[in-house]
């Protein structure tokens, strides 16, 4: 696209003089600038902050305006990427309404909603995060969080929080670890052990696309709830972050884990593709791999590889060849870059190349009649979730 | 990249009612409840603790009455829960 607009350029600069070039430049800005700002609101309004300060110091009118155009457009700015990293995440952003001046005791009642104080701008990190834990705690996985434990459902707020702040508020981490992050971890148990776990797997680049996708699957799939399902659900999701951890515990070249896992809710497969022996050669193993795993009703399959350009082409021709064979859906495929253990136990940064096989075939819907003539949940719920270890000829 | 990934997104906005500093001693007077905080009379909903112009974090009408929220954290989750569970609405 590049190259198409520099020959045209140079075209307008042969027939035009270069005033009237940079003219034609200055107008295909503005026009790009202006279309961009239209799709993109919650840009304008974070970038608006640092003018709207300008305006409040010189006509102390805009305090207000400072307050909302910065929660709204950083939050809003993560929802939408967290969107774009989980396709049907379907997270809503936010939207400040101040009260009206004359709403009176009675228009309180009748309208029945919670009401935020807000500070003036000189405190933003406490507005920002008061509204942010409003924003995740509401609206994050909102369907799965029914069904989880009060650790399980804290601490991923907790650590979506960590996140959302990481990438657009930096300057509130301290207040937000101070006031609740810290003494949250600190005073209870579970939370700090899942929350720790939560940063290894996040390590591994797998926290949201692999943890977050499967909850948000998850949430889809379950409708009734009772205290029984709830408690092996809270139990089975116990076990995939173990399963998950130990995965991101993995040293390269590592054969004995599981990459499998087979609850009765979950049930999905990582399947690696790193091998230089193997990449480029014969598909047909990883695709009796994946006939394997669809046999065994997994419903998603995580192929992960090196970003690197055969990698990617053959990891391409394996999910297309899955697709054609065996009824499978390309979900979504991202790059990202990950922190994966060598053989000497050290770290190490890579670029990873992920892509999602979901086979919309094998997913079911547990309502009440389909629980009773299905399912037979046991007592025992330990014993149910069972990561299994997988390899394609040993890989 | 496909087509459908170029598309910009429309987000929803879920709305958050807020009130700012500087209308805030007016909305209390206009809920007749700047007095009493000032007195000493209001309280946290959750731990009971007394309510001031620098603590309050949020108000929520309740069974008739006007409840108040303190910036605790434990309290602010105790907020978060009563919003998951629906018991205060958004």
């Amino acid at each position: 696209m590049m190259d198409t607009l520099l020959k045209l350029l140079l075209e307008i600069l042969k027939h035009y003089s270069l005033f009237i070039t940079i003219l034609i430049l200055v107008i295909l800005g503005f026009i790009y600038t202006f279309f961009y700002m239209l799709l993109h609101p919650e840009k304008v309004q974070k970038w608006s902050v640092l003018f709207l300060y300008f305006i409040n110091w010189l006509t102390k009118k805009a305090a207000r305006r400072i307050v909302k155009n910065d929660i709204e457009g950083r939050v809003n700015e993560f929802a939408k990427e967290m969107n774009r990293e989980i396709p049907s995440l379907e997270l809503v952003g936010i939207s400040v309404q101040w009260v009206p001046k004359n709403e009176t005791e009675e228009q309180f009642f009748s309208e029945n909603r919670l009401v935020i104080r807000m500070r003036k701008h000189t405190n933003q990190n406490k507005n920002f995060v008061f509204a942010s834990m409003i924003f995740v705690s509401k609206v994050m996985l909102k369907k799965v969080k029914r069904y989880l434990s009060p650790s399980q459902k804290d601490s991923i707020d907790l650590y979506v929080m960590k996140t959302l702040l990481e990438k657009k508020k930096k300057t509130a981490m301290d207040f937000f670890f101070d006031e609740y992050f810290s003494p949250i971890v600190n005073s209870n148990d579970k939370i700090a052990e899942l929350v720790e776990k939560y940063n290894i797997i996040d390590k591994t680049g797998l926290f949201y696309p692999i943890f977050i996708q499967e909850m948000r699957f998850l949430g889809e799939k379950v409708f009734y709830k009772s205290k029984k399902i709830k408690s092996f659900i809270i139990n089975e999701v116990k076990k995939f972050i173990d399963f998950l951890n130990r995965y991101a515990e993995r040293e390269i070249g590592e054969k004995k884990i599981p990459k499998i896992f087979t609850g009765i809710y979950l049930r999905c497969g990582i399947m690696i593709v790193a091998k230089k022996q193997k990449v480029g050669k014969d598909i047909e193993p990883f695709l009796a791999y994946i006939k394997k795993l669809n046999k065994q009703e997994i419903e998603n399959i995580y192929i992960l590889g090196p970003y690197k350009k055969e990698n990617v082409k053959f990891v391409k021709e394996i999910a297309n060849k899955a697709i054609t064979r065996f009824n499978f859906s390309k979900y979504k495929e991202k790059r990202y870059s990950a922190e994966i253990k060598n053989r000497y136990g050290e770290r190490v940064r890579v670029n990873t190349f992920l892509i999602l096989l979901r086979n919309f075939n094998t997913v079911k819907y547990y309502d009440k009649e389909y629980q009773a003539k299905y399912m037979s949940i046991p007592s025992d719920t330990e014993s149910l979730a069972n990561p299994k270890e997988g390899s394609i000829n040993g890989q | 990249m496909s087509f459908s990934k170029r598309l910009p997104q429309i987000l929803e906005k879920s709305n958050i009612k807020a009130i700012h500093d500087e209308d805030l001693k007016d909305y209390l007077v206009k809920l007749g409840q700047l007095k009493k905080i000032k007195r000493g009379k209001v309280k946290c909903y959750f731990c009971a603790e007394q309510i001031t112009l620098e603590n309050l974090h949020s108000i929520f009408p309740l069974s008739g009455d006007i409840k108040f929220v303190c910036d605790k954290k434990e309290c602010i989750r105790k907020l978060s829960k009563l919003l998951d569970d629906g018991k205060v609405p958004l």
